[in-house]
């Protein structure tokens, strides 16, 4: 068991506070830098997709994981951030600046939506959700002088000041970055006044209300957020798919966010980023599993979703704090050997729900 | 951290597994004894109906091939992957055929924006793609070396029909159902170009999700429009209810769709209900069970292909085997020192290519790259699909 003995005040805002820690995320950073050096292009291609999904789950996590409002959805703004990205960019706009127009067309997007949304909750905001998503999908497909309709639309090559980055190792560096500064960013967002608004207004609304948040505003605010951080994936996404079409935003992409989050474990930032993990590594694995199996069963059609619905399942019903919870036990485990129970994660305390004030 | 870990594991292990094939001066995908294909279809999304049995037949037909001793003593590897008939899934599996199986070539993979979307870096490695499962014309044009299309494209079966039908039957107004989708878009531009040609005049035209199930609003307009013929360009579904509504609803001008509800099926329907519909395609589907009773080419297919799947063979079966066929005989065409280029200029040699299954011929050629030299105009008569026409020039 370790002990924390802060001395300086810095303690007490470092993002990493234990050693442990600190040795753990170091060996991530170095094994991200170093990948382009150790893996192949395939690899590396799906390391990329993998940040960017992991960027994408942070978005939604903001949302869902830490202020408690669902979005079925939010592959619209992962397909907005796409579209304007790619339309942007054909437009010879620089690809910084594109960017930026692109989070700031999605994150007010993300506001008009969360205006109407903070009016909602349980199902009816699930539905406005999925119906926004549907709209959206609508629009990709009818817009067709911006979107090239069903047709498809081609996304130009990444170019960073007036470099071409065609190579997978040199997307995955810009994959990274951002990566980088979106955890680093949402990691500070939650010390900050409004992510702990966020988190107030997850817990109980009732009681942020009472403490002065403005919890309307407050959704507004993370609606806003999330919906540009899950548009600067989108811009992302698009070059590594090269190609548009509206059906990539549906409905099942918007299902596989959530799904992602929900595995990876609600209400923390490493559990996006585990969510990104699982839905990445996962079917690579089963495909390869597939060549190891006899054919009559690796040649078997739908042994994948087969395979991957089962594991969900399992964790839904063994481990519903996702990968991150189970990942909590386990450090838990070794840091109290051999004093560890199970009751150490069994809820004390519970709140009487009587926020009946509509 | 343990999952990041036991992640880079695996990818090293992957890593390291996946350098063998470059050991000597052989093309990408071939070895000694081995040629490696490589395919992404759906085997569990929306459009499995397509992709299970086009694998199925393309896995027959490889089959036969190795069991006759290969390709010049090289036996075809086939590796399909899922794609769930989504881009991003797609792309991902297009990632892990080039880069670690190192397909020799890309066969019979599935969807248009699926196609489009992995198209450019296929050729980018010198991968081609060849009949894909699509008929958009964006599988052979523009034209490229490396794109070959089995099917005639959406939009020359409308245009074909919609020439043939017009003349035929005296027609001068014409109206357009289809879906709100990239295929729905495809028949829009052949259905433009046969009323450009043609002089026609268009009373209505209209489209609709693919979630849509009520059509009689869409049928009533349709009527009122006074067109003399409907075009259709949705799926089946979608097909069987405009079609049975807009009977029911005492409106009985000629109806023409397209390969897509071109199915037994369809033609099934009961009491008649799809009688007088026609479809143009071009490939002919022959009747399994008749022709089962008679010792046919086409009764042993379906004998062989039940045994090997334990199923009945789904029509979609049949154009992976006839894809898979022109492969092989490209393949074969090619020699011993087989290369890409090879393959190709083979393919380009194909001429009056006969479908085992009776259908219209098939040539490519350097200039030509879409298989279909014909379309084949069917009609339902008393529940089974008849040739109307066959033959059409489009």
């Amino acid at each position: 068991m370790q002990y924390l003995f802060k001395t300086r005040y810095e303690d007490d805002v470092r993002f990493l506070a234990k050693s442990g820690e600190k040795i753990r995320v170091g060996l991530v950073v170095l094994f991200m830098l170093a990948a382009p050096l150790m893996l192949q292009d395939y690899y590396l291609a799906e390391l990329g997709l993998l940040l960017v999904y992991a960027i994408a789950g942070i978005g939604l996590m903001i949302l869902t994981g830490f202020t408690g409002q669902v979005s079925f959805g939010h592959a619209a703004f992962l397909g907005i951030g796409a579209y304007s990205h790619s339309i942007l960019m054909a437009r010879a706009v620089p690809f910084s600046l594109s960017i930026l127009i692109t989070i700031l067309i999605a994150g007010l997007v993300g506001m008009i939506i969360g205006r109407s949304a903070s009016k909602m909750h349980g199902f009816y905001l699930a539905i406005a959700t999925l119906a926004f998503a549907i709209l959206i999908e609508t629009v990709f497909g009818e817009w067709k002088s911006l979107t090239g309709g069903h047709a498809g639309l081609a996304v130009p090559a990444l170019k960073v000041f007036g470099v071409t980055l065609a190579k997978v190792w040199q997307q995955y560096y810009v994959d990274l970055v951002m990566a980088g500064i979106v955890i680093w960013g949402a990691s500070n967002l939650f010390r900050a006044p409004t992510g702990r608004a966020f988190i107030a207004v997850r817990d109980s609304e009732l009681s942020a209300r009472s403490l002065g948040v403005n919890v309307e505003w407050v959704k507004i605010q993370a609606f806003g957020v999330s919906a540009a951080i899950t548009a600067l994936a989108g811009a992302l996404l698009a070059h590594q798919l090269t190609f548009l079409a509206p059906d990539v935003f549906g409905v099942l992409e918007s299902l596989k966010l959530l799904l992602m989050i929900v595995v990876g474990g609600l209400g923390s930032i490493l559990g996006a980023v585990f969510g990104a993990i699982f839905v990445s590594v996962l079917p690579v694995a089963i495909s390869f599993l597939k060549d190891v199996l006899p054919p009559s069963i690796g040649q078997k059609a739908g042994l994948e979703p087969l395979l991957f619905g089962t594991i969900i399942v399992l964790f839904i019903v063994f481990e519903p704090l996702g990968i991150y919870g189970r990942w909590l036990k386990l450090r838990f485990f070794f840091e109290t050997f051999p004093y560890y129970r199970k009751a150490s994660f069994v809820r004390q305390k519970s709140y009487l729900k009587t926020e009946r004030m509509r | 951290m343990k999952i990041v870990i036991m992640f880079a594991a695996l990818l090293l292990s992957g890593c390291g597994g996946g350098d063998d094939s470059s050991t000597s001066d052989l093309p990408r995908g071939i070895t000694d004894n081995t040629i490696t294909l490589g395919s992404h279809t759906d085997l569990s999304g929306q459009l499995a109906i397509w992709g299970v049995p086009t694998t199925n037949g393309m896995r027959m037909r490889f089959g036969q091939a190795n069991d006759a001793g290969g390709i010049h003593g090289r036996m075809i590897k086939l590796v399909v992957e899922d794609s769930q008939y989504q881009v991003p899934v797609a792309v991902k599996a297009t990632n892990k055929l080039l880069n670690v199986d190192k397909i020799f070539f890309m066969i019979g993979a599935m969807g248009t924006p699926m196609n489009n979307a992995v198209m450019p870096r296929m050729f980018e490695a010198g991968v081609p793609n060849l009949f894909p499962v699509s008929a958009a014309v964006s599988m052979y044009e523009p034209l490229h070396p490396m794109k070959f299309s089995y099917f005639v494209s959406y939009r020359d079966q409308a245009r074909g029909a919609i020439v043939y039908m017009t003349k035929k039957h005296d027609i001068h107004t014409v109206c357009l159902q289809t879906l709100a989708t990239d295929y729905g878009a495809e028949i829009g531009i052949g259905f433009e170009q046969a009323v450009e040609e043609l002089g026609l005049e268009v009373a209505y035209r209209g489209s609709h999700k693919p979630t849509e199930t009520d059509f009689i609003g869409t049928v009533t307009a349709i009527k009122n429009s006074g067109c003399e013929m409907l075009v259709l360009g949705p799926f089946i579904k979608d097909s069987i209810a405009i079609y049975t509504t807009a009977r029911n609803a005492g409106w009985d001008a000629p109806i023409v769709g397209n390969m897509v509800p071109y199915l037994p099926a369809v033609a099934q329907a009961p009491d008649g209900r799809m009688n007088g519909f026609y479809t143009a395609a071009s490939f002919y589907l022959p009747d399994y069970e008749f022709e089962a009773q008679r010792d046919s080419w086409v009764g042993r297919w379906y004998q062989d292909y039940r045994q090997a799947f334990g199923e009945e063979p789904a029509p979609q079966a049949q154009i992976g085997y006839v894809i898979a066929d022109l492969a092989v005989r490209a393949l074969e065409a090619a020699g011993p020192d087989i290369t890409i280029e090879k393959v190709l200029a083979a393919l380009e040699n194909i001429d009056r290519y006969e479908d085992p299954f009776g259908g219209p011929s098939l040539s490519f050629s350097p200039t030509k790259h879409q298989g279909g030299d014909f379309l084949n105009l069917y009609q339902v008569v008393d529940g089974k699909w008849e040739v109307v026409e066959a033959n059409l020039p489009f």
